[in-house]
C-alpha cells in the first residue's frame, strides 16, 4: 500500500512515542511520505513525567522540529491547531493515514464522523485509562465502510461526556489531567503502529484491539460493518 | 448471610485458562452448554445449564469476579446485540462491549 501521507493528531503521552518510531520506520520503508502533527497544546514542565520533548513550546511544532531534525528524508509538517469542526476537512484529506492520539471523545468523535465524509482513509485511534486501554482501525475504501467506525458499539464516543479542549480555557484544559501510566501510553503507541503495519502490509485481520497492563491480556476484535 | 454461591447460576463450570487452554474442551453433557464470555482483553469459557438466559449467565458472581464486567455494557450475542433477556440453547459467544480508553 503507498503512503501518501500520514497525520498524527493529538502529541501527548502516545503521541510522542508514536511519532519517532513511526518516522523511523517511514525514512527506511516510504521516504516521500509526508508527515503532519496536529496539536493545539503546549508541553508544560509536569509533562515530562509520560511526553517525550526536548523544549516548552507548542507540541506539534516542537516534536516536527525534533523529528525533522533525526529523519531529515522526510517532510515534516506542525499543525499547531486543536482540530475543530472548522477544520478537520482542511487537514484530514482523502487517502489520509491518521494516527489519533488524542485525550478526549469528542475529538475521537469529531475525526470519525469526518472520516467517514471521505472516500478513502485510515484512521488508527487509541485511548487508554490507568492501566489498559484499546486501539481501534477505521477503515474507508471507496467511499465504503471497510471495518466499522469507532463509535459503533462505542456510546461513550458516538455521545461524547467530554469536550473538545478547542472549547476549554486555560484553567478547565489544566484540569483535565488524570493520573496516566507512561507503560499504558507506551503500548497504545506500540498498538496503533502494529495496526499501522498490519493495514499497510497484511491487511485487517482485526478493527479493535483492547490490552490489559495488570493481567498481561491482550485481544482483538473484528466486527462486522 | 447469603452464600455469594447460592446465587450463582447452576453447574458453572470454569473450563480452562484464560486464552491458554490447559484441557480440551468437554464435549457438552446433559444439557450443559459451553459459553464463551468477553469483555475488553479478557476472554473464559463457562459450562452452564441450557436455557438459561444471558442476564442469569452474567449475573453470576462467580463469572462477573473472573470476567469483571461492571454490568451496564452493551451485550453482544454470537456477535450481535442481544437483549439480556435472550435464552441460550446452544454453545454461545457473549460478548460485553468495553468502553475505549478516554486518555493518551
Amino acid at each position: 500500500m503507498k503512503i501518501d501521507r500520514v497525520v498524527i493528531v493529538g502529541l501527548g503521552g502516545v503521541g510522542t512515542r508514536l511519532a519517532p518510531v513511526l518516522c523511523q520506520y517511514l525514512t527506511y520503508k516510504s521516504p516521500t511520505t509526508q508527515v503532519v502533527l496536529i496539536d493545539g497544546d503546549n508541553f508544560e514542565p509536569r509533562n515530562a513525567e509520560r511526553q517525550v520533548f526536548a523544549q516548552i513550546g507548542n507540541k506539534a511544532e516542537v516534536t516536527a522540529a525534533q523529528a525533522q531534525a533525526e529523519f531529515t528524508q522526510l517532510t515534516i509538517e506542525a499543525k499547531p491547531r486543536f482540530l475543530t469542526q472548522d477544520n478537520v476537512f482542511v487537514f484530514i484529506k482523502e487517502g489520509d493515514i491518521v494516527f489519533c492520539g488524542v485525550d478526549n471523545h469528542a475529538s475521537r468523535k469529531l475525526l470519525s464522523d469526518h472520516c467517514g465524509t471521505l472516500s478513502d482513509v485510515t484512521l488508527i485511534s487509541g485511548g487508554n485509562d490507568f492501566d489498559d486501554g484499546n486501539v481501534q482501525v477505521y477503515i474507508r475504501r471507496s467511499g465504503k465502510n471497510f471495518t466499522v467506525p469507532l463509535t459503533h458499539l462505542h456510546p461513550e464516543i458516538e455521545f461524547p461526556k467530554d469536550k473538545n479542549p478547542a472549547e476549554l480555557d486555560c484553567m478547565q484544559l489544566a484540569a483535565t489531567g488524570t493520573p496516566q501510566l507512561i507503560f499504558a501510553n507506551l503500548k497504545v503507541a506500540t498498538e496503533m503502529l502494529c495496526a499501522f503495519w498490519a493495514v499497510t502490509e497484511k491487511g485487517v485481520t482485526y478493527n479493535e484491539v483492547y490490552f490489559d497492563l495488570k493481567t498481561g491480556a491482550q485481544r482483538p476484535v473484528l466486527r462486522n460493518t | 448471610m447469603r452464600d455469594p454461591a447460592q446465587d450463582r447460576v447452576d453447574n458453572v463450570v470454569l473450563l480452562h485458562g484464560q486464552d491458554q487452554p490447559m484441557t480440551p474442551t468437554p464435549e457438552p453433557v446433559n444439557n450443559l452448554i459451553t459459553v464463551t464470555v468477553s469483555f475488553g482483553p479478557t476472554t473464559q469459557e463457562f459450562q452452564v445449564m441450557k436455557g438459561h438466559t444471558i442476564a442469569q449467565v452474567l449475573a453470576d458472581p462467580y463469572i462477573k469476579e473472573i470476567i469483571g464486567f461492571g454490568g451496564r455494557e452493551t451485550v453482544m450475542l454470537n456477535g450481535r446485540q442481544a437483549a439480556a433477556t435472550v435464552v441460550l440453547t446452544g454453545d454461545e459467544q457473549i460478548e460485553l462491549i468495553k468502553e475505549a480508553g478516554q486518555k493518551a
